[in-house]
């Protein structure tokens, strides 16, 4: 056991350069270990407990997943998937991926059903294939800037680490057909549909966190399920706590995504103090029409674009040129009027109201990260 | 339990419906889905086509990129697109520039047809543009394809008022000649077939 598992952390240290090797690399060399593995553990047949409950809540699950996002399209939009949708390239994309899921669940299989009762094991086995994700996957960012840091630990080692633990999971509790299932469903649709939800990196991270956690309380309490309950009772009680926390978690999610008419933004510099400060959340009305521009009037907290940044200023002089509106804007804090005009394209909407310093967090890491 | 499983069977029902529904609906109404560009797929894959570098740009006397040149050209977030903010204080001015961009990734990709340039701000319906392959216009290389590891380096030029068309008190009007650029080349994976076809770069 202890020898399978240095063979896989040097493995790890080969996969750190071969991003930009085709992936029939890794997949072959995995394809080696999930038989050796079985050669030295074999596979148990067994039935295990409830094995249809859980391969029935994975698809639910997976399947719900995919139907919301998809729906969500329709107010987030749609990007356009740069694979081809002919059946033999989408065989091609998938097939090395698909040796690779089910090559790696089997061979996860092999050693937890062989070492149930030996944790370390678990933690190693899952420990090894989180770091071969994250090695494999690290090469898509591009680690000079801090944004993609972020995205990088959130989305790929957040995310590849939530996704083992379930899949470990899985596995403990039943075998290896629900985990290839969850990762078939998630990992390969990339291939398989032209166009997907442009969900935005906020929302791709959050999910990618959550989402794992979510399905596994789920199977947890399909172990720990009482037989009898009263359902009435336990069905207020449920509404009263865990409704309204949903509904504000959303509320907070959309607020930071700008989905709706309205978002959030924290102030990053005192030019508008006293009225807003540094650290403070401005709520952005958002404006796209030519009537919403029309409304904006001198005195209005303005947010706009210019030279790449978000600004936050007050309007004090608005006018018309060529049919398009301009304003000329003033920190409220600055000894002089801004020294550009802002064309109405450049404006994201008008800040409607604040509330006072719970932006201080975001505002210091960007700072702590960005110097 | 019983019970609970026909509950999820019958969800599971009920879930593959409304898949298939909601395909043949956005199969039915994809001409008028919201689908702005190709994705930058984060994930563990073999796609990644990327600007690389931006040269330093050459441009005539009373074009100016703002304080400390902040608007000069540079690779823009998930290096898909190159952004530039330029004003443009007379007419016949122009900048130029280089760029390069590299399939990083292991899947062939196909140059596909579109609007390369995008440009918002005042007076941006003044400007042409013009981004060349050595001295072909990058459009005719649409459906070519870039090999991976291979790169490409485009010349990009904008004009302001190329032919002096804009009369004086047009000029005067234009107070600020502004405007915030956009370079994107929208990419596809490119079959087998149109890799042993297609055109290279």
């Amino acid at each position: 056991m202890q020898l399978l598992i240095a063979v896989m952390i040097l493995f790890n240290i080969f996969v750190l350069n071969t991003y930009q090797m085709n992936p029939w690399y890794s997949a072959l060399a995995w394809l080696a270990l999930g038989i050796v593995a079985y050669f030295l553990f074999g596979l148990r047949n067994r039935v295990p407990a409830k094995f249809v409950d859980i391969m029935q809540l994975v698809f639910i699950y997976c399947m719900g997943y995919e139907l919301i996002t998809y729906l969500s399209g329709l107010i987030l939009g749609f990007v356009r998937s740069p694979y081809s949708m002919q059946i033999t390239m989408i065989i091609k994309n998938i097939a090395p991926f698909l040796v690779m899921i089910v090559a790696q669940e089997v061979l996860r299989f092999a050693v937890i059903s062989r070492y149930k009762k030996d944790k370390w094991v678990i933690v190693s086995i899952t420990l090894a294939i989180i770091l071969f994700e994250v090695f494999y996957g690290i090469g898509a960012y591009d680690l000079s800037s801090a944004s993609e840091i972020v995205k990088m630990l959130t989305i790929l080692v957040g995310g590849t680490i939530t996704k083992n633990c379930l899949c470990s999971y899985l596995v403990y509790r039943a075998d290896y057909k629900p985990s290839i299932l969850y990762r078939c469903i998630f990992e390969l649709i990339i291939y398989v549909v032209p166009i997907y939800p442009n969900l935005g990196e906020y929302i791709e991270a959050m999910v990618a966190m959550i989402f794992p956690v979510l399905l596994m309380v789920s199977i947890i309490a399909l172990f720990e399920k009482k037989q009898y309950r009263k359902p009435k009772k336990n069905l207020w009680e449920m509404l009263i706590l865990w409704v309204p926390a949903i509904v504000v978690m959303l509320f907070i999610v959309a607020l930071q995504t700008g989905v709706f008419k309205y978002r959030t933004m924290a102030i990053g510099s005192q030019s508008m103090y006293p009225n807003i400060s540094k650290g403070d959340v401005v709520v952005i009305e958002q404006y796209n029409t030519d009537e919403e521009y029309r409304s904006i009037v001198e005195g209005e907290v303005l947010v706009f674009k210019h030279d790449g940044i978000i600004i936050v200023h007050r309007v004090t002089k608005v006018s018309e040129r060529d049919g398009r509106l301009v304003f000329n804007t003033k920190g409220d804090n600055n000894n002089t009027a801004d020294s550009y005009d802002i064309d109405q394209s450049q404006v994201i909407g008008v800040a409607r109201f604040k509330i006072p310093f719970i932006g201080a967090p975001s505002v210091w890491l960007s700072e702590t990260i960005n110097g | 339990m019983e019970k609970d499983r026909k509950f999820r069977a019958l969800a599971i029902a009920a879930i593959c419906v409304a898949i298939v529904g909601v395909s043949v609906a956005y199969a039915a109404l994809t001409a008028s889905l919201t689908i702005s560009g190709t994705a930058t797929v984060s994930t563990a894959d073999a796609w990644k086509i990327q600007w690389t570098a931006v040269g330093e740009p050459t441009k005539s006397a009373a074009v100016s990129f703002g304080d400390a040149d902040a608007g000069k050209p540079k690779i823009g977030s998930g290096n898909q697109n190159i952004t530039w903010t330029a004003t443009f204080g007379a007419p016949k001015t122009n900048l130029t520039f280089t760029a390069t961009f590299t399939n990083s990734g292991t899947i062939p990709a196909k140059l596909e047809p579109g609007t390369y340039v995008n440009a918002t701000g005042d007076a941006s319906s003044n400007f042409e543009y013009a981004v060349k392959i050595g001295a072909d216009d990058i459009a005719s290389k649409s459906g070519n394809i870039l090999q991976p590891g291979k790169s490409v380096t485009v010349t990009v030029t904008v004009d302001f008022d190329k032919t002096g068309t804009l009369t004086d008190e047009q000029l005067e009007e234009l107070n600020t000649k502004t405007a915030t650029f956009t370079l994107n080349l929208p990419w596809t994976q490119a079959t087998d077939t149109e890799v042993e076809s297609g055109t290279k770069f």
